[in-house]
């Protein structure tokens, strides 16, 4: 009897499976929510036709997932967040190159990978915020200069366990070595004001009450807090300033987030389209109006309030090499203290 | 040697052969994800392992310990000190709270968490309304620190005492009042009884709840990821992507493992210290002490304490965030993810109790030291982080469905693609995986109430293996399968890292809805999806209490 | 219809529980398996009816092999045989009648219904049907389990120390009801007790068991009258022990001198309790031995006493009739009723 019902769950289960692999379909893994990429995806079909299929994890989820599956893995596109974690994917020979005139000359150089593994689709910046009531933006200036012992005390940051800074800390290793990025993580735990917690927009709240005077976060937080329907976010937001670091120097961080086609993608044709609408003009749009992203390409206009933020230069290092450093900006971390 | 003694041994003989043979299959393909993850123990250890035992090995341990220690004591005070109040005191509400001290249940740790740093950290409403009221500013006052340890274990012991609560409850409703009488006439007070009597007959009920607890609690993620605390759990999964060392990781899981063994082989032991069985068969109502004066001040406040801080707190906030988002949150496709949610939980739950009962069953019939093992085994994968776990389900599935194909492809010119990977089946697999100790341990204390001999009587009577576990063993534990069906579907709805890494494509479930805004820092427009796990997982929660209380000997007649 | 072990042994780990065992209980005959706790008849049960896998040896039910060696081993639910239980085993989750019908097939129709009742109404379980068992008393709940067992007409019917659970009163009554049935049922029927008392009043034949052994196997009468060495002899009922070197064909014993077989050099002779007589000193008997009272004290239906041999350590004990036992420290004359005296070589 139980063993019957058994066989009949099974069955039902197995037979439940969406039939994946039909013609017009694109099959999407995203480190992205849901909520961040729907408006993206219905877009899509609305002008192609193509019904996306998709699945939502972590990135690093995503890929333990592509690499069991292997060469009959259904999954064509895989979008995460941050460059910093597709060096995994290219490091397991999960992906395929690219070659697509549209992919080249809508997207810069410096946001691709030069094999065409992958493309940078949308940018948000990670300037330095600061608490308007208690710091001047004259004090402020790069990156390092948050090492010196007049922040002790002051400073609100995330978990390094978050790719976001792991990439930051890579992109050190990248333009001045193990030691220097090491030197400066030392010296920024070392000023933190609360051990590191939350997330960005935690930074910002925390910043906002003041547990803090000078925070690290990504613009896209401080985006949806200043255009949030909610009046006591927009109290906080007003309470904060934006610095953009380092504009004398190397620029500003950015994290980049990117998009790649499967190695064993059953639809290639369609993902390489999907990349490209993403790049459109269209979806660059949505990015910046939907979502408080800057477009990955010049010529579109970011949406009124990250416009708002200002021009900046941003950080020129080849993204790959922030893939090439990721582990080893986690150790330093790691050595640091820095949680 | 009695007959009634010898049958300890229960049968050895006969046709239960094929049904041993099927139960450990099925206990070995379920102890699979586990192996994968432990057989890594094996490989030689990398170069990270040097790194993590000189930075930050010793603080997970740390928290770790005391994550355990904490969530010990304080799921085992809370848990029983209530389920005593509640069975044998009588005072106003007592009623009320007999289900209410279980709905702690139905709230997902990750979202306590959360709404608890929300309200509790420094820029929380409870430390700026201190501050506006007294002026102060951050260097002028100290507040315990909410992103840490303690509030850590503090906030889990808020929603994992209720399996303490559960299983010490029905603890104290099967003691005969004749013992507790004798008791009191040996000349010990009502107190004295409790803890001299009560106490150490419940004891395996309550260091099995307390095992729940802690695996629940070394495996999670979420909450000590809001919290702040870097446990080992934490630092699996920070070795397995941070740092990208599967290996590493997966020996740091196989660790975590081996506090299990030491918590389960506890528990075991314990439990193989008191095979009690009932000397009475006798039942009168239990004698309700009437609490007055300060006695019931002070049981009220028992009661309501983790009732309000595990329940009515967190559904508070959560409720405020609701009514704000949910103009914008709720639409026609919630209600297919509440579907997808409790579908899911119910054929998990389903499954899940099938599948212990068998083991369960297949124990008692033919005991051997791989049956046990692999039952160990198999119910291992509770304290074992979801997402290790998942990719521990994955891995295999993916192998085998990657091996047909290759037949396939050799044999037959054809593909089969991925035959099971990314289907529910897969996914109720990882379920099953994941809870089947919770629905084991209920199925095999529930059995074990059943003396050998009524497997006897049965069985001579003319009943097979398989007709005797149908018409008689399920119906006497009935009770204790409905209990384990309902933590199943409880713990499956609140599941999230194998849902969300194992799902099919376009699947949604409320759990995962929740996570995915949460995770983007938009807590109160998670809060309509995590209120509605909470309301579902209600539901349950209402039907154990009622299961509980119906289970005592004789009240159904 | 039979029952019949054959060289049946069994043992669990290292250590034997059933050596060598073989017996045959007839059709209509009721065997009692006695012994003191631990000597293996719960095992023996435990073989017959399936729940224990035979390890060597044949069990052969109507001459059909049940269990043999490592071959044929039936599960017990094809046994047809009935097994009431030290503890009764009545399914709790059933009412009296269902649990009477269990062993009558999935469905049980009106038939079978009917036949339960019958079988209740015999057991003095009339109006009880619809009852469950945590309502019923011990007795009633033996005799539920008798029904249970009887009720689908079973080949043999076992019974593990049925009536032990059962306070005295209702033991004899409830015993004497329980024979009736099954006599009238007719299956062979192997009953295991640790009551010798209970074995000599239920069976036709008593086997004795001792260390995984049979010791006897014999009718009430012969194994009272003639047990086959001493440990059967007393163990239906208080006895004298005296053990001695045999010189000219007698051994010498505080209680007198005894002719032992022609070829023993030592020998035990042993006297029920019964067996001793107690007379006045006075009396003139030409075996006597003189003896002085130590204890004495009636228990009701006789009196025990226990006098000292004049001239010896040895002390012993006699049953005798009567609630007027001889005083301590008064002088009597000790002889032995023949009948209830053996001589076993050594």
């Amino acid at each position: 009897m139980v063993r019957a019902r058994w066989w009949l769950s099974l069955a039902g289960a197995v037979l439940s499976l969406p039939l994946a692999a039909n013609a017009a379909e694109v099959n999407v893994y995203s480190a992205r929510q849901e909520a961040l990429i729907k408006p993206q995806l219905e877009l899509f079909t609305a002008q192609t036709g193509i019904k996306v299929n998709l699945i939502t994890a972590g990135d690093d989820a995503l890929i333990e997932r592509l690499k069991s599956e292997g060469r009959n893995s259904p999954a064509d596109v895989l979008l995460t967040a941050d460059v910093g974690r597709m060096g995994r994917a290219v490091e397991q020979q999960l992906l395929q190159p690219i070659r697509s005139a549209a992919l080249e000359r809508l997207i810069p150089e410096i946001y691709r990978d030069p094999d065409g593994l992958w493309f940078g689709l949308s940018v948000r910046a990670r300037p330095i915020f600061y608490n308007k009531a208690k710091v001047k933006p004259e004090e402020l200036s790069t990156y390092d200069a948050l090492t010196d012992a007049k922040w002790k005390g002051r400073l609100l940051v995330r978990s390094s366990t978050h790719v976001y800074n792991q990439s930051l800390v890579a992109s050190m290793i990248a333009h001045s070595g193990v030691a220097a990025a090491e030197k400066w993580a030392k010296g920024f735990a070392d000023n933190l004001a609360r051990k590191p917690q939350g997330g960005d927009g935690d930074q910002l709240l925390a910043l906002a009450a003041g547990e803090g005077d000078v925070a690290l976060a990504n613009t896209y937080y401080f985006g949806r807090m200043l255009a949030s329907e909610a009046g006591d976010q927009r109290t906080v937001a007003a309470k904060i300033g934006l610095f953009w670091p380092d504009q004398q120097g190397r620029g500003v961080h950015v994290n980049v987030s990117t998009g790649a086609v499967a190695r064993h993608a059953p639809n290639r044709e369609q993902a390489i389209r999907f990349l490209e609408y993403l790049a459109s003009d269209d979806a660059q749009r949505v990015y910046a109006e939907v979502v408080h992203e800057f477009p990955i390409r010049q010529g579109i206009a970011p949406s009124s309030i990250v416009a708002g933020f200002g021009t900046f230069k941003a950080d020129t290092v080849a993204l790959k090499q922030l893939t090439v450093h990721n582990a080893e900006a986690v150790r330093i971390f790691d050595r640091v203290g820095w949680r | 040697m009695t007959l009634a003694a010898l049958g300890a041994r229960v049968s050895r003989a006969g046709s239960g052969r094929g049904w041993p043979l099927f139960a450990f299959i099925v206990a070995a393909l379920v102890a699979v994800p586990v192996l994968v993850v432990l057989l890594s123990v094996f490989a030689p250890a990398t170069e990270v392992w040097s790194h993590l035992v000189d930075t930050v090995l010793g603080r997970y341990l740390e928290n770790t310990f005391w994550l355990v220690v904490g969530v010990g004591l304080s799921t085992l005070v809370t848990g029983t000190v209530t389920a005593w109040l509640v069975t044998t005191c009588r005072f106003p509400g007592r009623r009320i709270f007999e289900i209410a001290l279980l709905l702690p249940l139905a709230v997902p740790s990750y979202a306590i968490a959360f709404t608890y740093a929300g309200l509790f950290d420094f820029a929380g409403p409870v430390q700026s309304g201190l501050r506006e009221l007294f002026g102060w500013s951050r260097q002028d006052y100290w507040f315990p620190p909410i992103h840490s340890t303690f509030g850590a274990f503090l906030v889990m012991g808020l929603v994992l005492y209720p399996y303490v609560y559960l299983l010490a409850r029905a603890a104290f409703l099967e003691q005969s009042v004749c013992v507790l009488e004798a008791s009191r006439v040996l000349g010990r007070s009502a107190w004295q009884s409790f803890v001299q009597v009560a106490l150490p007959l419940a004891r395996p009920a309550i260091v099995t709840g307390v095992a729940l607890a802690l695996m629940e609690a070394l495996s999670d993620f979420g909450a000590v990821d809001f919290l702040a605390v870097d446990t080992f759990t934490t630092g699996i999964f920070r070795t397995w992507f941070g740092l990208g060392d599967p290996q590493s990781a997966a020996q740091l899981s196989a660790m975590l493992l081996a506090v299990v063994f030491v918590i389960l082989a506890l528990e075991r032991y314990s439990r193989g210290q008191a095979k009690y069985f009932h000397t009475t068969t006798r039942y009168r109502p239990l004698p309700g002490y009437q609490l007055n004066g300060w006695r019931r001040v002070l049981a009220i406040l028992a009661c309501a304490l983790p009732v309000t801080f595990g329940f009515l707190l967190p559904g508070g906030q959560l409720l405020v965030w609701a009514i704000r988002t949910a103009p914008q949150m709720v639409d026609a496709s919630f209600v297919r993810l509440a579907w997808n949610s409790v579908a899911l939980a119910a054929v998990a739950a389903a499954v899940a109790v099938a599948i212990a009962t068998t083991l369960a069953y297949a124990a008692r019939l033919r005991p051997s030291r791989p049956m046990t093992l692999s039952t160990r085994l198999a119910s291992i994968g509770y304290a074992v982080p979801g997402s290790v776990l998942a990719v521990g389900v994955l891995v295999p599935f993916a192998w085998v469905d990657n091996r047909i194909d290759d037949w396939a492809r050799e044999v037959l010119g054809i593909s089969t693609g991925l035959i099971l990977s990314g289907t529910l089946f897969a996914l109720i697999f990882a379920y099953v995986v994941r809870f089947l100790a919770v629905s084991f341990n209920t199925a095999e204390a529930g059995l074990a109430k059943v003396t050998p001999s009524i497997d006897g009587a049965a069985r001579t009577l003319g009943a097979g293996p398989r007709e005797t576990l149908r018409r008689v063993h399920v119906p006497m534990i009935g009770g204790s399968l409905i209990t384990a069906g309902l933590l199943v579907f409880v713990d499956v709805m609140k599941e999230l890292p194998a849902t969300l890494i194992m799902r099919p494509f376009n699947f949604n479930t409320l759990a995962v809805r929740a996570y995915e805004l949460a995770h983007d820092e938009r807590l109160a427009d998670s809060a309509s999806a995590v209120l509605a796990i909470v309301l579902v997982g209600i539901v349950p929660v209402y039907l154990l209490s009622r299961a509980i209380a119906g289970a005592r000997p004789g009240s159904s007649s | 219809m039979t029952l019949a072990f054959e060289a049946v042994s069994h043992s669990y780990g290292d250590k034997s529980a059933v050596a060598d065992f073989s017996l045959t209980v007839g059709t209509g005959e009721v065997v009692c398996l006695v012994g003191p706790s631990g000597c293996g008849k719960s095992s023996v049960l435990r073989l017959a009816a399936g729940l224990e896998a035979l390890q060597r040896g044949r069990i052969l039910i109507d001459g059909e092999a049940a269990a043999e060696n490592q071959g044929v081993n039936l599960p017990p639910e094809a046994r047809r045989i009935g097994l009431v239980f030290q503890d009764y085993a009545l399914f709790p989750h059933l009412s009296v009648i269902e649990n009477v019908c269990f062993g009558l097939g999935r469905r049980s129709g009106a038939e079978d219904r009917r036949r339960a009742t019958s079988l209740l109404d015999r057991l003095g379980l009339a109006g009880y049907a619809e009852r469950y068992p945590h309502a019923l008393s011990g007795g009633e709940q033996q005799r539920v389990a008798l029904a249970r067992a009887l009720a689908p007409n079973p080949r043999i019917m076992l019974l593990d120390e049925p009536f032990s659970g059962l306070d005295i009163q209702l033991r004899d009554r409830v015993r004497d009801e329980a024979l009736a049935l099954l006599k009238e049922a007719g299956s062979p029927v192997l009953l295991v007790t640790h009551d010798p008392q209970e074995a000599m009043r239920m069976a036709d034949r008593v086997a004795v068991m001792r260390e995984g052994s049979l010791v006897q196997v014999a009718s009430p009468a012969t194994i009272y009258g003639r047990p086959f060495n001493a440990f059967v002899a007393a163990f239906f009922g208080a006895v004298n022990r005296f053990a001695g070197a045999v010189t000219g064909g007698t051994v010498e014993t505080p209680i007198g001198r005894f002719v032992c077989p022609p070829g023993t050099a030592s020998a035990e002779v042993v006297v029920r309790c019964s067996g001793v007589t107690v007379l006045p000193a006075t009396a003139a008997i030409a075996a006597g031995v003189q003896a002085q009272v130590v204890v004495s004290k009636s228990v009701g239906p006789f009196s025990v006493v226990d006098a000292q041999v004049i001239g010896s350590e040895a002390s012993v004990r006699a049953h005798i009739p009567g609630n007027t036992p001889p005083a301590p420290g008064e002088h009597v004359q000790l002889s032995t009723d023949p009948a209830q005296t053996f001589i076993f070589p050594q």
